[in-house]
């Protein structure tokens, strides 16, 4: 009921004039930078951190999140026609999606997709609302230990169910959490790892290092790539209505979807392409056909697209009620509310009720926008595909740069931020995890906050992380993750996981 | 199980990749470490420092290069697994022989930082996007021209003077733009 009440107070937020206006902008462009192959939510999201400087937060976050999931309905279109994945939680949609439209119900498939996200977002939203009051009052016992060991945990969870490997995604952790130590010591005011370099002595601002990595990094393959050709799209074929068989088969996988999707998204490091793998396997298993998945079977169109949808909306419980990223997107999102001065964690529901419930109810409005963008405009906007990667991405460089430039008024921020661009170029090339690296400079900060807080209450004693019942399951938890990977039958399993499990 | 049975040679090149980004991530550790003992710790501060947790995470990164070289070992018994998702596009790792355009761009991209103050936003972009343009998009001389010098002048419209944002107009062009 104190849920209920809390939306409603705060229901005047999202549907204010200015709100809507940029959640339309958020799920606009979510839908475009969906559509296109390369530059995925992070990408779009960091290109756009410069103009949420003059935003306010509730505006900034709302658009960010309209870009986030705008690009889960956008993926599928690209899915489907060129089967190719507009972004990762899209790819288990090519399997099927672009089947079906091989054999002339590319509608259909482009239409189950639109519905199948419209109706796991919106219930993923409910249980998002839902799940923010109990978390929240939870995460109010939380004290510098407890802090310091979710943030541990959190890291060694995105580390740990890295889809490449453990070793090499805490080797991005640890050096996300050195550039987060680059700078003026907030305590002692000694200066670190600045070698004598002024533009350092302030350390690395978060929107270069995250515009490099992403922008630039992913600017750098798609160039590359060009070289190699691209695929062909498939015309849109096929009504965009779908019958009643149809739905019959997808309303189950809808659901399912759904749920494995926000399970998915709450917990760290799983995100929506294990989501989108675990619905796709799960579907199958139950299909008393599970010879046609592969071939165009619309469940496996269905449950894929509604789970990565719901893990969107899932992952913003943790960064919600207690400030803990559970991937890139939402570390990067971290980010920006930090740059624009708001603390999150338990206390942000309190100190800032019109942010985070202007933000939840944003996205029911945005789900409708979506639909609507998606089921009756996708004919306009799959034309997107028809733009030379040659003309668009030289563009995004122009804007990566922009965007430094406007920030910091210098040309050696985006020296950096090129930089960084070659060195998110080269994780793709050796299959480094970018997300572990952008959590590690999100969370660095805080995290040696909060250890220091936790040694100065303990008078030195390292011991202190397992100092509380909470404390002690996340670091045992941390440990079990980061060690499970090393025992072979488990490494076996984990890197059969996105392979057999879908044939 | 020996190393000629791993018949993937994507998985080959993963087993030295994960060697090489251990010595990487020795190298990098120790570099830290060293740097972290020359932090300088002013008197009458917090007792806990502003070297413990770069320590730490000097020390995180020394982990991960033994799990890397435990996971190279453990790779080598792994036989190589079949990829459902590899009749998917776009997600195929790209050519290293075509690893030096990267290079091009990025040193093309160093020359348009260094000019991007002394000649200004306009110019130095517009001469940006048409090399790249030119190369990446060939063939189609008019559009890049039209799209590079529409681009520049469009956003430095935008964002300069309608959105007041800080774009260099360069020395030669001060008084023209400003």
């Amino acid at each position: 009921m104190d849920t209920l009440n809390l939306m409603i107070q705060h229901f005047s937020v999202a549907v204010s004039p200015e709100n809507l206006f940029i959640t339309f902008i958020g799920v606009l462009l979510g839908t475009i930078l969906g559509i296109l192959p390369g530059i995925g939510p992070a990408g779009g999201i960091v290109l756009l951190v410069p103009l949420t400087y003059g935003m306010e937060a509730t505006s900034a976050m709302i658009m960010m999140c309209g870009i986030y999931y705008g690009a889960q309905y956008g993926g599928s279109a690209t899915a489907i026609l060129i089967n190719t994945p507009g972004e990762s939680g899209s790819v288990m949609t090519c399997l099927d999606g672009y089947q079906m439209a091989k054999r002339g119900r590319a509608g259909a498939a482009l239409a189950i997709s639109a519905w199948a996200s419209f109706i796991a977002g919106t219930l993923s939203v409910i249980g998002l609302a839902f799940l923010m009051v109990p978390l929240t009052s939870f995460g109010l016992q939380f004290g510098p230990t407890e802090y310091f060991a979710l943030m541990f945990f959190a890291l060694a969870a995105v580390s740990s169910l890295s889809q490449s490997s453990t070793g090499k995604a805490l080797f991005a952790t640890m050096l996300g959490l050195m550039i987060s130590t680059v700078g003026t010591d907030m305590q002692s005011s000694a200066q670190r790892f600045s070698f004598g370099i002024p533009n350092l002595t302030d350390g690395l601002d978060f929107a270069l290092v995250a515009i490099g990595l992403f922008a630039v990094g992913e600017v750098f393959v798609s160039l590359e790539r060009l070289h190699l050709g691209t695929g062909q799209a498939q015309k849109i074929s096929g009504s965009l209505w779908l019958t009643f068989d149809d739905w019959k088969r997808s309303l189950g996988p809808i659901f399912r979807g759904g749920i494995i999707g926000f399970i998915f998204g709450v917990l760290p490091g799983v995100g929506a392409t294990a989501s989108s793998i675990a619905s796709y396997a799960v579907e199958r298993k139950l299909s008393k056909h599970p010879e046609q998945f592969g071939q165009g079977a619309i469940e496996g169109v269905a449950g894929p697209e509604a789970a990565n949808n719901a893990s969107s909306s899932g992952s913003l419980v943790p960064m919600l009620t207690l400030g803990l990223p559970s991937g890139t997107t939402t570390a990067l999102m971290l980010g920006v509310l930090i740059m624009l001065g708001v603390q999150p964690g338990p206390l942000m529901i309190i100190d800032h009720p019109d942010l985070v419930w202007g933000l939840v109810n944003s996205m029911y409005i945005g789900n409708i926008m979506l639909l609507v963008l998606n089921l009756p405009l996708i004919f306009i906007f799959v034309r997107i595909l028809q733009v030379p990667t040659g003309l668009l991405m030289p563009m995004v460089l122009v804007f990566s740069v922009i965007g430094v430039y406007s920030i910091s008024g210098n040309t050696f921020d985006i020296t950096v931020m090129m930089a960084f661009g070659l060195i998110g170029y080269l994780f793709q090339k050796f299959d480094i995890p970018l997300a572990p690296i952008v959590l590690g400079v999100v969370l660095g900060k805080q995290m040696e906050q909060n250890y220091r807080k936790m040694l100065s209450f303990s008078g030195g004693d390292p011991l202190a992380v397992f100092g509380s019942n909470i404390s002690i399951v996340l670091m045992v938890g941390s440990a079990i993750l980061l060690l499970l990977p090393l025992l072979p039958h488990v490494r076996k399993v984990l890197s059969r996981f996105s392979s057999e499990e879908v044939q | 199980m020996s190393d000629d049975q791993i018949k993937n040679p994507e998985q080959k090149r993963g087993v030295s990749v994960l060697l090489a980004l251990a010595a990487t991530a020795i190298v990098i550790a120790t570099v830290y470490l060293v740097a972290t003992m020359n932090i300088h710790v002013p008197r009458l501060i917090d007792p806990v420092g502003p070297r413990t947790f770069p320590t730490l995470i000097g020390f995180g990164m020394l982990a991960a290069a033994i799990m890397m070289i435990l996971e190279h070992f453990q790779n080598k018994n792994l036989p190589a697994e079949p990829d459902a998702t590899s009749d998917i596009g776009g997600e195929a790792p790209s050519d290293p022989k075509y690893s030096w355009i990267v290079g091009g761009i990025f040193a093309w991209s160093m020359l348009y930082i260094l000019a991007f103050e002394p000649v200004g936003y306009v110019v130095a972009t517009a001469l940006y996007l048409c090399g790249l343009m030119f190369y990446f998009n060939r063939g189609k001389p008019v559009v890049n021209v039209l799209v590079s010098v529409l681009f520049c002048g469009v956003s430095y419209y935008i964002l300069s003077v309608l959105l007041k944002a800080q774009l260099p107009p360069g020395e030669l062009f001060r008084g023209f733009f400003s």
